[in-house]
């Protein structure tokens, strides 16, 4: 890999970032509806007593989140602050900074669309794998589940989450109905309070889990069946080598090189991907700060989450262009 | 199968198509699911009162009777009706975002890999920029400024935006097409650049391009329905994916009102399982290795 390639590659990287959050940046703010009227409206909707709107109340805001500033000089002042690494307050929890706000939701989603990502992957893959290498009468078992695997794997792992929370903690009350934790107490650290997490996180993990797994299954197993059809397999195979040594150095190793790329964008996607899972199991994780950020339009927390986005999804990105040469010999980056 | 190798034998189209599925019992199974939910709707448009979608037009929170085959929810709506009025409405927002899709990829993948140089870069970088922004941001931002709520906008918008990966593979394919024998022949026997494209290239992708239309077609309902299931679809439209927020809203589930997240979410799990065993019966033909296998 030259170092022209990887000077082009990190400039790339950073057009991109930068275009990204100019987007998010202007796209907000361009769009009809103010944050903090739209807060105050929201207050005054729930009953409560925000005063008169006109009495210079809402400038003064305005003001401390400068937002009565021309366009330009926002961008800029943007830009000055996130290089002092301030990213300012929130406007929905006013004080709080949204770093915070940012610092105590992102664990939540890390911890389980991650775990979920890669136990589901590992089973996905494993499970295709099988469905051609099995031995003789295994094999035809495991043929058999195929239906259900596709069945499965064609609900919205967020339906499935509703359907989950119907039989396994509604009809028979076996975990929680939602939420990260035990209502009203913080979680410690302590073996029963791991347990409690993991109770909590059962079901959204399992709905994740079975969706994705059937995908990475299917993908795999036609993948392996592709790959026995190149020369090289059928080399081995006439060279006599040891059916599974043929099969676990060509076949597999080949095979997985697609699904390490799909598996390394997935887990780019998951800040931003978790919002569906988290406001059906009402998780306490970023993707429902987002997705409140979003309705009511707070800036400065849109912008650190998205900024957080752009640069995780981006980092994988850049990964999967490097990690993939090494992976497989026959990419070579072209020199110019 | 007991044809000599060198007599073509002229079949028409239609029993080739017929030929095709016959071997191909996924893509039939898909095509047929996919068929049910469109009688369904059909048969609903004709026969079902559907009067009975307005608030308050049924008994409230009833299960599946003879009257209402689907139950009732709790303001008063009979399910069946609101499936029949929603499921055209969901599909076409998956059809639009499928057409959009695949259209915009394949021109600007064709462009890419064909051209190359700064119209790859610049192909590259406006992908590589809506690959990384969440599309759900993009996506309320982009529908507030066309506050029109309607179907087909959520559909062309989620199109718009979802074409990046069809880029990606039709570059990749046009890439190591282009230096093919045959293109080469054609072009030293003075074949222009749209010959190449349409005439020489295009064809060995349809079947392709035909499952990644089924996959795009899948991925825009599938967005869609996330997206009203939060609450940001379109205004005013009942589309499936509404029918399951409502659901959520009013706390169907605790309240043990399986008919009513329950109906929407089987009518949704037909029409994705139609369209995932289409788009495998398709892959089938696209990859011949496939077909030898089973």
């Amino acid at each position: 890999m030259s170092v022209t390639y990887l000077l082009k590659r990190v400039g790339l990287f950073l057009l991109v970032v930068w275009l990204g959050v100019t987007i998010n940046f202007f796209l907000p703010r361009l769009a009809p509806g103010d944050p903090i009227q739209e807060y105050l409206g929201q207050l005054a909707q729930q009953g409560m007593f925000v005063g008169d709107p006109s009495a210079g109340f809402v400038e003064e805001y305005r003001a401390k989140f400068g937002l009565d500033k021309p366009l330009w000089q926002q961008y800029v002042n943007y830009w000055i602050d996130v290089s002092q690494f301030k990213f300012g307050l929130s406007v929905v929890d006013y004080p709080v900074e949204v770093t915070r706000v940012v610092r105590a939701a992102l664990p939540w989603t890390l911890g389980l669309l991650t775990t979920a990502t890669l136990i589901g992957f590992v089973l996905g893959t494993l499970f295709g794998a099988l469905l051609v290498a099995a031995p003789g009468g295994w094999k035809r078992l495991l043929a058999w589940t195929m239906p259900i695997v596709m069945v499965v794997h064609s609900i919205p792992y967020f339906l499935l989450g509703i359907v989950f929370i119907a039989l396994f903690a509604f009809t028979w009350a076996l975990f929680p109905l939602g939420g990260g934790y035990t209502l009203g107490e913080s979680p410690e650290f302590s073996l029963n309070g791991l347990f409690t997490i993991v109770k909590h996180a059962f079901l959204p993990a399992l709905s994740l889990v079975a969706v994705a797994a059937g995908g990475w299954a299917i993908v795999m197993r036609s993948m392996i069946v592709i790959v026995q059809g190149e020369d090289y397999v059928q080399m081995s195979r006439a060279m006599g080598l040891k059916p599974w040594r043929v099969f676990y150095t060509y076949q597999v190793r080949n095979a997985l090189l697609p699904q390490i790329t799909f598996l390394a964008l997935s887990l780019g996607f998951i800040v931003s991907g978790s919002a569906l899972v988290e406001v059906v199991f009402v998780y306490p994780g970023i993707g429902t700060v987002l997705l409140d950020a979003i309705t009511v339009k707070d800036l400065p927390l849109l912008q650190l989450i998205l900024l957080v986005v752009i640069i995780v999804v981006t980092l994988f990105l850049i990964l999967l262009d490097i990690i993939y040469p090494i992976l497989d010999p026959r990419i070579r980056h072209e020199t110019d | 199968m007991e044809q000599s190798s060198n007599e073509i034998p002229s079949v028409s189209l239609t029993r080739r198509f017929f030929r095709l599925l016959a071997g191909n019992i996924l893509l039939l199974l898909g095509l047929a699911l996919l068929g049910a939910v469109v009688a369904f709707t059909v048969l609903g448009y004709l026969f079902v009162d559907l009067e009975l979608a307005r608030l308050n037009s049924a008994p409230i929170s009833e299960p599946p009777s003879w009257e209402h085959w689907f139950g009732t929810d709790a303001v008063g709506r009979s399910i069946l009706a609101l499936l029949v009025i929603g499921t055209p409405k969901t599909l076409l927002i998956g059809l639009l975002a499928g057409v959009c899709g695949i259209t915009i990829g394949t021109c600007l993948g064709f462009f890419a890999g064909y051209v190359r140089g700064w119209a790859d870069t610049v192909i590259r970088i406006i992908s590589d920029v809506l690959f990384v922004i969440p599309i759900l941001f993009l996506l309320v931002f982009i529908i507030e400024y066309f506050p029109v709520g309607a179907v087909w906008i959520m559909g062309i918008v989620i199109g718009v935006l979802s074409w990046m990966g069809t880029a990606r593979t039709v570059r990749a394919q046009v890439l190591t097409l282009r230096e093919r024998a045959f293109v080469n022949m054609a072009r030293a026997s003075g074949a222009g650049t749209w010959r190449i494209i349409f005439v020489e290239l295009m064809p060995n992708l349809t079947s392709y391009l035909a499952a990644s239309f089924v996959q795009a077609v899948s991925g825009g309902i599938l967005f869609s329905i996330g997206l009203e299931v939060l609450g940001l679809g379109p205004a005013n439209s009942q589309t499936l994916g509404w029918s399951i927020w409502w659901a959520n809203d009013y706390g169907a589930v605790l309240r043990g009102f399986w008919w009513w997240w329950g109906s929407p979410v089987v009518i949704i799990v037909i029409i994705f399982l139609g369209l995932f065993m289409t788009s495998l019966g398709l892959d089938r033909i696209a990859n011949p290795r496939l077909r030898a296998a089973s």
